[in-house]
């Protein structure tokens, strides 16, 4: 048997993902109450500790150049589901909200799909707060700016988001949070709906030169954490004020359009 | 009787290590990734809220993937089982590459007990006590399984081959 045509096949019919469903996602499914309070904290989930030690290593590794210490490299391989990185990890912003200081590091990724199909272009983008306490981050692909949106989180001008708790020690009272994302290049504002119907505006900046992607950024500070939960759509706006990119946000059943 | 909270971390500690794997098995079952992001979380969640019936004699890896085959099954309809219905999100583009094509339908023609047996030995590296868990099956009807549905995708590859 042809194995290596058959594994193809197999690669094809479910590539691995860089956005995987987050562990409070699934607890927050099972209705696992006080999950801000109860679950383990941030900084001893396994990834989270990768991804607090990548943005921990940011300057050295990008100073050297080396990539062989990157958390998502496993014995020199990466990570299942975890895109290689081809670039330098760059650090977009840097601010502090409510007395928590964050970062927002970027670095471009290739994903090989195999065979002779041209690969991905993608954006790996992470959070560090309060100097490697706490941090999340997204890989996706580079979105693209294309007239009219759709409600589809697939779609090549959807726009990809995460978030996070700024304290994330057991019981604490502190329940600011933020919201991270990233836009197509041409959206200049990103209107945050919630399902209650209130929204927040978060005005995008720019992305490193360095990382050669037509895209900007994002981030707002959340008075509460569960707001990130309740986040019904993200609809960014170009100069003109017109639609250019949305993300309505259906799970676990449907509560919002793109159109 | 409240559940131990050592069966959570179990589940989380695969979770962990795991839900890659999880999401291809559920992708490749359901072939839509929205539904397949649907269908981990809610294997998940269904294995947490139920936990206390896993009885810890079998594999918690192939418990754990029974639960998300079950979701993702309850998302597919028949026309997504023939691959074509893919989103297009990350490198979902359907291949233009006609070998492989060929032995993408032979294996969604596979009857679903030797497609899921591929999926699980593929996806999460099950060893056949853990697959045997995941599908309901006695161990010794696991070899036999992927035999069958290997011996079928091998005459295909073969026809593709000449």
């Amino acid at each position: 048997m042809n194995r290596q045509l058959l594994n193809r096949t197999l690669d094809d019919l479910a590539p691995a993902q860089g956005e995987i469903p987050t562990w409070e996602d699934v607890l927050d499914r099972a209705g696992i109450e006080g999950l801000v309070s109860t679950r383990r904290p941030l900084w001893k989930r396994s990834w989270v500790i990768a991804l607090a030690v990548l943005v921990a290593v940011l300057v050295p590794l990008a100073a050297i150049g080396s990539q062989e210490n990157w958390w998502f490299l496993d014995n020199g391989s990466p990570k299942p589901g975890m895109p290689r990185p081809v670039s330098a990890i760059l650090e977009v912003k840097s601010g502090s909200w409510s007395g928590h200081d964050w970062q927002l590091a970027a670095y471009r990724t290739f994903v090989h799909r195999g065979g002779t199909g041209p690969g991905i272009e993608g954006v790996c983008y992470s959070s560090q707060v309060d100097h490697g306490r706490g941090g999340t981050g997204a890989c996706t692909p580079i979105p693209s700016q294309l007239p009219g949106v759709s409600s589809e989180s697939s779609a090549p001008n959807s726009i990809s988001f995460f978030g996070g708790p700024f304290n994330t020690r057991r019981g604490a009272t502190d329940k600011t949070g933020y919201v991270f994302g990233m836009v197509p290049g041409n959206v200049t504002d990103v209107n945050i709906h919630f399902k209650d119907g209130r929204a927040t505006d978060a005005p995008t900046f720019a992305a490193p030169e360095a990382l050669g992607a037509s895209v900007r950024f994002f981030g707002v500070e959340l008075s509460e954490y569960g707001l990130f939960l309740s986040i019904s759509k993200l609809v960014g706006l170009n100069g003109q004020g017109e639609i250019a990119a949305c993300t309505a946000i259906n799970r676990p059943k449907p509560s919002a359009t793109c159109s | 009787m409240r559940p131990s909270s050592a069966s959570l971390a179990a589940i989380e500690r695969v979770y962990g290590t795991k839900a890659s794997g999880f999401l291809r098995l559920a992708l490749a079952t359901t072939g839509n990734i929205e539904r397949a992001r649907d269908a981990l979380q809610e294997g998940f969640a269904g294995a947490i809220r139920s936990r206390e019936t896993f009885r810890g004699t079998g594999s918690i890896e192939g418990w754990l993937a029974r639960c998300v085959l079950n979701a993702a099954r309850d998302r597919c309809s028949p026309a997504d089982l023939n691959g074509d219905a893919r989103s297009t999100e990350g490198s979902f583009e359907p291949s233009n590459d006609t070998s492989r094509t060929v032995v993408r339908g032979a294996i969604m023609q596979l009857p679903r007990r030797q497609r899921e047996a591929v999926f699980l030995r593929y996806y999460l590296d099950l060893d056949y006590r853990s697959i045997a868990e995941a599908l309901g099956i006695e161990q010794g009807t696991v070899s036999a399984t992927l035999h069958v549905a290997k011996k079928a995708l091998a005459e295909v590859l073969q026809e593709v081959e000449r």
